[in-house]
């Protein structure tokens, strides 16, 4: 075996020539220096500041039908930038609500879509009891033959899920959303690599009303452990804890597991739950919504909406908001205004009376540009593109932009601005 | 190691100064650790910005660069939450990381795919160890593990490495 210096010489290569590109991209360094102008170091913590949240009524092109969207927000292996779309894009529904109740879990299957490619499913899972048990979506299967996944979610809840139950009087979540997208099916053979959802659809094209069978593990775990609230300044973004801590932060309930996620030694597993659902082709209707472009405001500022456009694209909606501070009037944006989060229009209540980010559409950013408000001291001019791996649910009348205004990961749902569209 | 700011330095200017020494390197890890160029932008921005937030409460224990690595590993860390999945697609691939041309070695991109493809305890000793050349010592107090525990998971990295480590010669270029 190789010494440790021979290994760190060909790390060290192996890793410089693979991205040898980072050197040649363009740097953060302006809009990290535009970032922290105006912003001197503190010593405290922000406390929660305002955000404003535009609304956006889209209005829906074609039939009104559920068009199913998914969240790939951590896409470990593409960036799904797919060119090679089929013409059509077939969507997989089932009854809404469809269940699966056992004494410790109960499965939804809100949504699933099939692109061609990938197949994205959006589920809900619920604790029934009054125990605190952590859930972990395991395997899946289309008609029995395994899924190999590219991408999953439990949005703003962490690596695992903590939820029912009560921790120091306090109630813990009992419901989370998950989103998954999967590529391909296992092949029989282990040492052959997995075949292509979207081969396998152009070998035996499913067709409209046809039915299938999707599947889902879901594995129940009670912690051994007993989790601990962090402190009130004390967060988990950023801060290094115990490898065999459980810890909950006091505003999201979000659960860090730590070292827990790959040893399980805080774990003691309780079930393992299959559950099985009947889905159908159904064709799809909806190719884009748009909004129109315009002025909107909300008491506290104006924007000027250029484009805002949503359509499913790999499975994915794909936006771009250009929002210039008006000449007209004499409002301002906010000069701490940070980035935003985008909720559906029939999510948004729910979401905002809970205090809960976890249901926006989630923002990825697209190719020389940011999700990040970029200007001056008065944010005169400032312009967003941004590219939207959407949700789970139904195709909204309507989004919300909630803005975050001083990086601290907390909303401020105070103010709505509504615009209309077409 | 004393103040972290020449004394007519502004904040702004430290931020500056680490933004042009550090922000490639910081890439580079959170390019590996997050296989997604636009998520590792997203990393190293709120990394600096933490940074420069926090700047006060940096007491210098450590070299500034350690400090800043510790908060982009943490960035990426929560960044990947979520995705506690036992099947993985194995076509694993990093050329979605920006090109360069010629395109690196076929044998560099097997190893760096392959530590990519690591857990991600065993991918950051093997990011701090072999390629940023930080001690074990420094390696615990960063991931806030004994000494012990980072030579076991170097240990165990290199035999889950072992295939791209031994196979082909390096060819430097």
């Amino acid at each position: 075996m190789m010494n440790d210096r021979e290994i760190q010489k060909k790390v060290q290569s192996a890793i410089n020539d693979c991205t040898r590109g980072i050197d040649e991209a363009p740097s953060l360094r302006s809009r990290l220096l535009m970032q922290a102008k105006g912003e001197a170091p503190v010593k405290k913590r922000f406390t929660a500041a305002m955000a404003l949240a535009m609304t956006m009524i889209l209005l829906v092109t074609g039939a009104v039908a559920a068009t199913l969207l998914h969240t790939d927000v951590l896409s470990w292996l593409f960036r799904s930038d797919q060119n090679d779309l089929p013409n059509e894009v077939l969507q997989l529904v089932t009854e809404p609500g469809l269940t699966h109740s056992t004494e410790q879990l109960k499965v939804t299957l809100a949504e699933t879509l099939f692109d061609g490619n990938n197949l994205s499913v959006g589920l809900t899972l619920e604790n029934p009891t009054d125990e605190l048990l952590i859930y972990t979506v395991d395997h899946a299967t289309l008609n029995g033959v395994p899924l190999v996944y590219e991408s999953a979610m439990f949005p703003y809840n962490g690596i695992g899920q903590a939820m029912g139950g009560e921790l120091e009087g306090k109630a813990l979540s009992k419901q989370t959303r998950v989103f998954a997208t999967y590529t391909g099916t296992l092949a029989a053979d282990p040492a052959n690599e997995a075949e292509p959802l979207g081969d396998l659809a152009r070998k035996q094209p499913l067709q409209a009303a046809e039915e299938a069978t999707f599947s889902i593990c879901v594995e129940v775990f009670r912690p051994r452990t007993t989790p601990v609230y962090l402190a009130p300044d004390e967060h988990l973004n950023g801060s290094l804890l115990a490898p065999n801590t459980l810890a909950v932060e006091r505003e999201t309930d979000l659960v860090q597991l730590g070292e827990v996620v790959s040893d399980r030694s805080l774990l003691e597993k309780v079930a393992s739950v299959e559950a099985v659902f009947p889905i159908q082709m159904q064709a799809p209707a909806i190719t884009e919504v748009t909004a129109q472009p315009g002025v909107y405001e909300n008491a506290l500022f104006a924007l000027e909406v250029e484009h805002f456009s949503l359509k499913p694209t790999s499975g994915r909606m794909d936006a771009a908001i250009t929002i210039h501070e008006p000449e007209a009037t004499n409002k301002k944006l906010p000069k701490d205004l940070t980035f935003f989060e985008v909720f559906p229009e029939n999510v948004f209540e729910q979401a905002k009376a809970t205090g809960d980010p976890a249901q926006a559409l989630r923002l990825r950013t697209v190719s020389g540009g940011s999700r990040y408000v970029q200007g001056s001291d008065t944010l005169s001019g400032c312009r967003i593109e941004a590219s939207f791996g959407a949700t789970s649910g139904l195709l909204p009348g309507g989004v919300y932009l909630v803005w975050y205004t001083d990086n601290n990961g907390a909303l401020d749902w105070d103010t709505a601005i509504h615009v209309p569209l077409k | 190691m004393g103040k972290i700011q020449a004394p007519d330095q502004t904040p702004l200017e430290k931020l500056d100064e680490w933004i042009r020494a550090y922000e490639k390197d910081l890439l580079r890890i959170c390019c590996l650790y997050l296989r997604d160029w636009s998520l590792a932008e997203d990393a190293v921005q709120e990394t600096f910005l933490k940074a420069y937030k926090q700047m006060d409460s940096f007491r210098g224990e450590s070299h500034e660069k350690t400090w800043l690595t510790r908060i982009a590993l943490n960035q990426c860390r929560d960044m990947r939450r979520g995705a506690w999945f036992r099947f993985v697609d194995p076509r694993v691939s990093i050329d979605r990381l920006p090109g360069t041309t010629p395109p690196p070695s076929a044998e560099h991109v097997a190893l760096t795919t392959a530590i990519a493809k690591l857990r991600p305890k065993y991918m950051e000793v093997v990011l701090l160890y072999y390629y940023e050349g930080y001690r074990m010592k420094e390696i615990a107090q960063m991931l806030h593990i004994t000494e012990a525990a980072v030579s076991t998971r170097i240990r165990k990295a290199k035999e889950k490495l072992k295939d791209e480590l031994e196979g082909g010669n390096d060819h430097d270029e």
